[in-house]
């Protein structure tokens, strides 16, 4: 049923970084943690999105009336705001007058920067039929992955595994970057360079290839 | 003087540094760092105007004028660097810079200038602070260091244009920053960032080998898997 969310889930939880020196071993289905974890009732299969979370889905005609709205009282403030300066041009101020006028251009402009910021928001919301970025939920996934990490940790020297999860997850899919073609044909140099432009990404994803393997040619001859 | 030649030299390196190739920016390692020195002093200008060069980018698409008066108490350090703002990429570049030496109001140098055809945008800097942190890592044993210099300035900005006025005022922040190992000499730097450029931090240098082998003999903290963000490697927010 939340198929999608599990997997983003479970792809942080299976990169999850435990030390080397180990003294305990235990295993947990997080799956079942996922699902009895208490945001988990806040979920919403349809949208994938967590009501009453920045991910949640809006519906369409509020998202509209919100950017004609936005878009008037944005330009009702942009002419006040020119008004008020070209008047002000007019007349000589005294040091108050003018410290009085910066504040107000200062107040009219924080609140139009303020309302291009949630018209950027609502246009984007709009492109995208009201559902938020999947960004939104990274910080949900992150909370989550977090409380079921201190629950089933006791002590830094443990190493938890997870049963398989139940869905393939494919690797992720960077750009430029064909993971499942770097080793499919040993000639392609250009995959290769590829893959050392990207390593810095790749290791904050996969610890392991941190340190990238180099063969030299006597070795590849051999 | 001794102070001056500090800025050159901080502003030289600065515009040296803008030559290099911009590199990745290094995010492997993880950093706490803890503050050791930390000292703001009083300044009579900005230094260097990337804050208002970047603040005329900020809030205009195009060039609007030909000319940027920019008013503050400019030294003889700000009149031979201000030279240098025309080797930043960008159309403030192509402007004509005139150093105004004073404290006039810029609302009243803006109405002076009103009459003119081609009105210049009158850009005034005051409240500016220089602030110098210097920042240990307690991941690597406090062998990572960082220095930070910082320009801290109130920027106004006004061009009178009878069609469209415009006035911003906004807090103008720059700073270039240093980390290196143990010692700052060639070798052991680890990385050279300047802010702002296109409203963004730059890396201007990273020897990302270094880094690496710093990390395989465990002398700094490699960034756990879960933190995937490559933008949390800034230092902590410096006192007022």
């Amino acid at each position: 049923m939340c198929k999608n969310f599990l997997h983003l889930l479970s792809f942080f939880v299976i990169f999850l970084s435990f030390s080397a020196e180990a003294q305990t071993f235990k295993v947990h289905d997080l799956e079942r943690l996922i699902k009895n974890h208490p945001m988990m009732k806040n979920y919403d299969p349809k949208t994938n999105r967590f009501r009453n979370t920045p991910s949640e889905a809006r519906p369409l005609e509020e998202i509209d009336a919100g950017i004609i709205s936005t878009k008037e009282e944005i330009s009702a403030l942009e002419k006040e705001k020119k008004t008020v300066l070209g008047s002000s041009m007019k007349k000589t101020l005294d040091a108050e007058a003018e410290k009085e006028l910066w504040k107000k251009l200062n107040d009219m402009g924080n609140r139009i920067k303020e309302l291009k910021q949630n018209l950027l928001d609502l246009t984007e919301l709009q492109a995208t039929n009201g559902v938020p970025p999947a960004s939104r939920l990274l910080p949900i996934a992150r909370e989550i992955l977090l409380d079921i990490k201190e629950e089933i940790t006791t002590n830094e020297n443990e190493i938890v595994l997870n049963y398989l999860p139940r869905f393939y997850q494919p690797p992720p899919n960077l750009i430029k970057n064909p993971l499942k073609n770097f080793f499919a044909n040993p000639d392609q140099t250009e995959s290769l360079l590829n893959y050392i432009k990207h390593a810095n990404l790749m290791s904050l994803l996969f610890s392991g290839v941190a340190a990238p393997v180099l063969y030299n040619e006597r070795n590849l001859n051999n | 003087m001794k102070r001056g030649k500090l800025l050159l030299l901080i502003l030289l390196l600065m515009i040296g540094a803008s030559q290099i190739k911009q590199a990745f920016a290094c995010s492997l390692a993880v950093h706490d760092w803890k503050l050791v020195f930390f000292m703001k002093l009083p300044i009579s200008a900005p230094i260097f105007p990337l804050a208002e060069f970047n603040f005329l980018k900020a809030n205009f698409r195009e060039k609007p004028a030909d000319k940027v008066f920019w008013v503050s108490k400019h030294g003889w350090l700000n009149h031979f660097l201000s030279g240098f703002v025309h080797a930043i990429p960008g159309w403030p570049a192509e402007m004509t810079w005139n150093l105004i030496n004073s404290q006039t109001s810029i609302l009243g140098l803006a109405q002076q200038n009103s009459s003119d055809a081609t009105a210049p945008i009158i850009m005034g800097s005051d409240l500016n602070f220089l602030k110098i942190a210097f920042f240990s890592d307690y991941n690597s044993n406090y062998s990572c260091h960082q220095l930070v210099v910082m320009n801290n300035s109130r920027i106004r900005g006004v061009l009178v244009n009878p069609d469209t006025p415009w006035a911003q005022e906004m807090n103008g922040m720059s700073w270039v920053s240093l980390i290196f190992y143990q010692l700052p000499y060639p070798g052991r730097i680890m990385s050279f960032s300047a802010f702002p450029y296109q409203s963004a931090r730059v890396s201007l240098f990273e020897d990302h080998d270094y880094v690496e082998s710093l990390l395989m003999h465990k002398l700094l903290k490699r960034r756990p898997d879960m933190e995937i963000d490559p933008f949390i490697f800034d230092f902590p927010e410096l006192p007022d």
